[in-house]
């Protein structure tokens, strides 16, 4: 039988679509990944336990501290006989000498600080104190302006005052290093990385 | 062994670590009994003093158009090689401050670099993880620079430093990131010692720092991220001779006392520190007198001893270069109060060979040497 003229035809039935397919759930394969670097840490571990109980038995029998800090202090006793550049004499020294004027001159010590125009076995300029700053002012380098000088510290070679500037902001670079690639980092004070425990800034 | 297995033997390995680190700990502090300033206090001894006009500025050395890294003099007191960002060597006549020499690097990132003992050729080494030697007296290339002489490679890391073995021109030991030391023949560029990685008693983080002792070059110590310092003789790679604790961070920087007999290492804690080598005590802590910021204290980054060991000479995150009065444990001197000092981080430090000057390298691009300018009497 026809259908009826102006009837709207119910739709086919749609078949259902094909579920879509899925994939296999897998293996139930042991996490080799995991387990190895266990194992290594493992093996780190037990190798520090050996170091520890080596370090713990080296300690029976030790001497206490202060006899290591007694021998500190006879070394440093002898102060005299390798003299520090750096230290300066002390007044016992002068007892059964006589006492000279006493002068800021540059010491056989000082052979980069009076070697500017003064070769270091000539003889170097005494600078009196209140003496003219002629006497010891050096031009100063890269545009510094010379300051005062001489009045106390006539062996400076570098007396100069450096002019103000602003220092411009640097960012921060960290660069992580690893053995198969460089790779820049872009946070400031950036924190350890699995390549290397410190940032280059 | 499953990884449950694993899991509780790592867990129970970690447990005895951390007790027997804690037992050792415990036995060392039995026997600290006193430090150095307490026994030299107790003994008499006095501080030592500078006026504001003992130590001056001599020399600025200013040419590097990057951070400066690491610096070195050679045995003959007169010239220094410094590394810096900008990837270039630069040697100075530390008399005239005239550059003798700027070696461009194939790698940007150095971190370190030394003069050989006959101070014709210099080392560096840095993010490319091998160390470059340079003949000074070699040809230029026809761009003008020296060409590299040796290359040594091997290290899985960062090469954060470098020395040649004090009077030998073919060997040299470098530290890395790699938690290794290594001994080198610059001759065949082979590794000739591993000390650490795979063996026992290695550092268990990046090594930052080493020192070769002077009077007994068989011996060097490293310093680490892992806050140890460790003693090796370089004729027994497979073990450290002794592990120092102490420090709470990493140490960044170590250095052998004159005599040899004591070390000085600068840490991450802000703190430096002495140990005794032979006993593996620590002696002393030179800690910064308290500020009122104390939220950011600055780190030490390197260290260097004077002539006779009296002073030690820190140079600090922040710019400061203390001038430590090892005996008495007292600050003599802050070379950054000064007004020529450097305005950024000190990275550097070095004492020229006789002990008569300092050089510090600074992230502000500059190196700056210091002596003593002070009263001396004539007698």
């Amino acid at each position: 039988m026809a259908a009826a003229e102006g009837a709207v035809a119910p739709p086919p039935t749609a078949a259902p679509p094909p579920s879509p397919p899925r994939p296999k759930s897998p293996p139930g394969y042991p996490d080799l990944c995991g387990r190895r670097r266990l194992g290594a840490a493992v093996q780190v571990l037990d190798r520090e336990i050996a170091s520890l109980e080596a370090d713990l038995q080296s300690l029976e029998g030790l001497e206490s501290v202060s006899s290591c800090c007694q021998e500190y202090v006879r070394v440093n006793e002898f102060v005299g006989t390798n003299p520090d550049p750096f230290i300066h004499t002390t007044e016992k020294q002068k007892e059964s000498h006589q006492v000279g004027k006493r002068f800021r001159m540059c010491f056989n010590f000082q052979w980069i600080c009076c070697s500017n125009g003064f070769p270091p076995k000539a003889k170097r300029p005494i600078c009196p104190l209140g003496q003219l700053k002629t006497l010891c002012c050096r031009r100063c380098h890269g545009g510094c302006n010379c300051c005062s000088c001489c009045d106390l510290s006539c062996c400076r070679v570098l007396c100069c005052s450096r002019p103000s500037c602003s220092c411009p902001e640097f960012s921060c670079g960290c660069i992580c290093s690893c053995s198969k690639f460089t790779e820049k980092c872009s946070r400031r004070g950036c924190s350890s990385t699995s390549c290397i425990s410190k940032c280059l800034c | 062994m499953s990884v449950a297995e694993l899991k509780e033997r790592h867990a129970a390995a970690t447990a005895t670590v951390n007790d027997l680190r804690e037992r050792l700990k415990q036995k060392r502090q039995l026997l600290l009994d006193t430090d150095v300033a307490s026994y030299a206090l107790s003994h008499g001894r006095t501080p030592i003093s500078f006026s504001s006009t003992d130590l001056v500025c001599c020399r600025t050395l200013r040419g590097h158009t990057g951070k400066v890294y690491s610096l070195d003099w050679t045995p003959e007191r007169n010239r220094i090689v410094s590394a810096s960002q900008d990837g270039r060597l630069i040697v100075w006549n530390a008399l005239t401050s005239q550059k003798t020499h700027a070696i461009k690097l194939h790698c940007a990132w150095v971190m370190t670099c030394a003069f050989a003992p006959s101070g014709q050729s210099v080392a560096c080494g840095g993010l490319d993880s091998a160390c470059s030697i340079f003949n000074l007296n070699s040809q230029v290339d026809r761009d003008g620079n020296i060409p590299i002489s040796r290359i040594l490679t091997g290290h899985k890391g960062y090469v954060s430093s470098c020395q040649y073995v004090p009077d030998q021109e073919t060997r040299l030991i470098t530290s890395s990131g790699d938690q290794t030391c290594v001994l080198w023949d610059i001759t065949t560029g082979q590794r000739i010692s591993v000390f650490g990685g795979d063996f026992p008693s290695g550092h268990t983080a990046d090594v930052l720092s080493l020192s070769i002792n002077s009077a007994n070059s068989n011996m060097f110590v490293s310093g680490s991220c892992d806050a140890t310092a460790r003693l090796w003789d370089i004729r027994i790679a497979s073990r450290a001779v002794r592990t120092y604790h102490g420090h709470e961070g990493d140490v960044n920087t170590v250095k052998f006392f004159p005599d040899g007999q004591r070390f000085g290492t600068g840490s991450d804690d802000t703190t430096c520190r002495l140990f005794d080598m032979r006993t593996g005590h620590q002696l002393q802590v030179y800690s910064r007198p308290h500020e009122n910021n104390d939220n950011d204290v600055p780190t030490v980054t390197s260290i260097a001893f004077s002539i006779s060991g009296r002073l030690l000479f820190a140079g600090y995150s922040n710019g400061d270069c203390y001038v430590w009065d090892t005996l008495v444990a007292e600050v003599a001197f802050n070379l950054g109060t000064l007004q020529n000092s450097h305005e950024g981080r000190i990275s550097c430090l070095g004492l020229s060979s006789d002990g008569s000057a300092l050089c510090t390298g600074s992230w502000d691009k500059n190196l700056r040497i210091w002596a003593f300018g002070g009263h001396r009497m004539v007698i």
